[in-house]
């Protein structure tokens, strides 16, 4: 039994080499970055390629008093709101004018009114059209079931309009209202001032006049630090652990485990591989913050740096995900008998590991929140989220990460546990892929 | 039990399949031990028994390797090649082979890799990756094909024991100093190949003879006759006599071929399975 560290060493080694020492490897360091970017180069070229052509809506309003101010609001927006200014001063239109025309509806009854208006967004004449009741200026307009105004097109995903117009709407019925009641435009204008947006300055320490937002800035960095993390994660499992299925389907198909098992035990080859993953996962991560560190430190964001307890946090975080998600991909890999049956039995796993990815936003917004406190201590999803937690709240009670720490690893070593029952009789096994009754049965069982 | 191989008694179910039943074995020291018996027969569950890769069913019986029971997989002392592949394709030939023997305990085997590569003629090779090599190369990394008798032979001159798993009773015949035969999980025969060939040999008589075949109908002792155009082979019962057999033929016709045959491993293990063994015999 001595020799059972060593040979599980030399498996891990071999695991390494096998997985560093390739072109693949250094080209998915290079690409994987790029793809995990891709979604924000993705929005900036959407950005700068959005329609910007003229939308035209045709408005119906039955109270006749409201379309002017409309009209003129829509002016207003056309002539600045949809610009942005570049650089060098010069402006470029990111959306389209809302061009508005008021219909008549005349003698015509509102369904053909309706009718009408319909063919003319079918034949492309118009984007949308707007129909004001004439009771708008009159009617409740709390009511939550209140139809007096409405939209209609036949594009469900473009609300830009409908978000816009609902607010020159209102402020038109404001206006009609306080001119019924004899109340001077001025006053109108005074009574339904409104703040406008509120700017974070920051917090206020002794001895200091003005707020500091060096604080609010570094708390940003802070989240941007969690979310690269996450990313990092994300990456580091695809990088180091994926390729663990591939490997063992070759050994199965190869034969070659045959072979190893000649002179390791099946636990043991799992373990060396497990371990080889993990220096691999060490590599990419390593490789990554290195040459985050450098490049902030060259740009003057030295002070914005995770502290080094943050990072200790997230290699060990990191570390327990490998093992974790690793045991899985080994199990199936020695369960499966090819890839394509490994990719089928692989996407429910894959969910578990993105849980977090779509919970991101909620544990930034809320990172001690009882749901996201409650997330981070559930087992696969600790090593994702508890890090982010650390990143985004520096006063986060230790017991959560321990307890989290904790957790992981008791899942971790079940896993592991259970992966290598699961490899020692699926590795030898040949024909179709077993249930997941009979996995279960073989990870219990033996 | 002073075998390097010993097995008493082991049976290996899978679910309700027994692949092995009651197994009784003693591989002698030294000696070249074929374990032969189409696919599917019970022989690759045997050998990885042996191996320590999976284990009897409990208290189904015993099993020594080298005197040591087996009760892991990592067997130091125990080599194990199958029957073709095994081969990481990504690897470099010495790679793979210092690979497989850090994975047995040797430390410092640069040395060892470059004399067993010099032997097989591999020399060249060692610095390829295996996906590089020919397919005649990749069987020489493996010690397989023609390498494989010189390699066998090699290893059994330095005291060695072999067992050799094969389907192919050809090979079997010409490499072994033992035949373990087993068919749908049981031993059929077990010996050296003359013992075995001997136990079976009585019973067949290889003629030749001038003339039609009409001069085989009634021959005493004879229960059927083979006719292979240019010689007949008569299988005859177990009390006859091969003497009154010769005399009775010499007296119907000139006989030009009369000898009491050796069966071959695969005649002998189609008259032990029955018809059903001449389909799995050649799978």
């Amino acid at each position: 039994m001595s020799n059972a560290p060593r040979k599980v060493m030399v498996v891990a080694v071999r695991e390494y080499q096998a997985a560093v020492r390739t072109k693949a490897f250094v080209i998915t360091i290079v690409i994987m970055p790029v793809l995990m970017c891709g979604g924000l180069i993705a929005k900036k070229f959407t950005e700068s390629h959005a329609d910007v052509s003229d939308k035209k809506f045709a408005i119906v309003d039955y109270t006749n008093h409201l379309y002017e101010a409309i009209a003129a609001a829509a002016d207003q927006r056309n002539q600045f709101a949809i610009y942005e200014t570049q650089e060098d001063d010069t402006r470029r239109q990111t959306a389209s004018r809302f061009v508005v025309q008021q219909v008549e509806p005349a003698d015509r009854e509102p369904a053909q009114v309706r009718l009408d208006l319909s063919d003319r967004v079918r034949n492309k004449e118009l984007f949308g059209f707007l129909e004001i009741d004439a009771e708008a200026l009159e009617a409740d307009l709390t009511k939550p079931e209140t139809t007096l105004v409405t939209y209609h097109s036949n594009n469900p995903v473009y609300d830009d309009f409908s978000d816009w117009v609902i607010g020159p709407i209102d402020k038109a019925i404001q206006a009609e209202r306080f001119r019924k009641e004899n109340l001077p435009e001025e006053t109108v204008a005074w009574a339904t001032q409104r703040i406008g947006r509120l700017k974070d300055r920051g917090l206020f320490s002794a001895g200091t006049s003005q707020g500091d937002r060096g604080d609010s800035d570094r708390a940003e960095a802070r989240i941007i630090v969690g979310v690269v993390m996450v990313m990092l994660l994300f990456m580091v499992i695809a990088i180091g652990a994926t390729p663990l299925i591939n490997v063992v389907l070759e050994e199965k198909s190869q034969k070659i485990t045959e072979v190893l098992l000649g002179s390791i035990r099946p636990f043991e080859l799992m373990l060396g591989k497990l371990i080889g993953s993990v220096g691999v996962a060490l590599t990419v991560v390593f490789v990554y913050l290195g040459g985050g560190y450098g490049v902030m430190i060259k740009l003057g964001y030295a002070d914005y740096l995770p502290p080094t307890t943050l990072l200790i946090w997230f290699l060990a975080f990191q570390s327990m995900a490998i093992l974790l998600f690793g045991s899985m991909f080994i199990a199936i890999g020695a369960a499966c008998s090819d890839l394509k049956e490994a990719q089928s039995a692989l996407l429910p796993i894959w969910l578990i590991i993105c849980i977090p990815m779509f919970a991101l936003q909620l544990v930034i917004r809320e990172p001690s929140s009882p749901f996201v406190t409650a997330l981070s201590l559930f087992p696969v999803a600790t090593p994702m989220v508890m890090p982010l937690r650390l990143a985004i709240d520096p006063t986060l009670a230790l017991w959560q990460p321990f307890l989290g720490l904790l957790l992981a690893l008791l899942t971790t070593l079940l896993c592991v546990f259970a992966g290598g029952r699961i490899f020692r009789i699926g590795i030898l096994a040949q024909g179709k892929a077993p249930k997941l009754s009979q996995l279960l049965r073989w990870a219990i069982k033996g | 039990m002073n075998g390097a191989v010993e097995i008493r008694d082991v049976t290996k179910t899978f679910d309700r399949h027994v692949a092995v039943n009651d197994l009784a074995l003693t591989v002698p020291t030294g000696s070249v031990y074929g374990f032969i018996g189409p696919n599917g027969s019970g022989k690759t569950t045997s050998l990885r028994m042996i191996m320590g890769i999976i284990y009897p069913d409990p208290g189904s019986g015993s099993m020594q390797v080298l005197g040591k029971p087996v009760s892991r997989a990592a067997n130091d002392r125990v080599g194990y090649m199958p029957e073709e592949r095994g081969l990481y394709n990504k690897m470099k030939v010495r790679d793979i082979l210092r690979f497989c023997a850090e994975l047995k305990g040797h430390r410092d085997c640069r040395g060892d890799i470059d004399d067993w590569l010099g032997r097989l003629g591999l020399g060249d090779w060692s610095d390829k990756k295996v996906e590089a090599l020919s397919k005649g190369m990749t069987q020489k990394v493996q010690v397989n094909a023609e390498v494989v008798k010189d390699a066998i032979l090699e290893v059994k001159r330095g005291g060695t024991t072999v067992i050799l798993s094969t389907h192919d009773m050809n090979v079997a015949e010409r490499m072994c100093d033992f035949i373990f035969m087993i068919f749908k999980g049981r031993k059929v025969l077990d010996g050296t190949l003359e013992s075995i060939q001997d136990a079976y040999a009585s019973d067949t008589i290889r003629v030749r003879v001038e003339g039609n075949g009409d001069v085989f109908g009634d021959l005493p002792g004879v229960e059927r006759v083979n006719d292979f155009g240019h010689f007949q082979e008569l299988r005859t019962t177990e009390q006859a006599d091969p003497q009154a057999i010769l005399h009775a033929l010499a007296a119907r016709a000139r006989i030009r071929l009369f000898e009491l045959a050796r069966p071959s491993l695969n005649d002998i293990f189609v008259r032990i399975a029955g018809p059903e063994a001449q389909e799995a015999g050649h799978e």
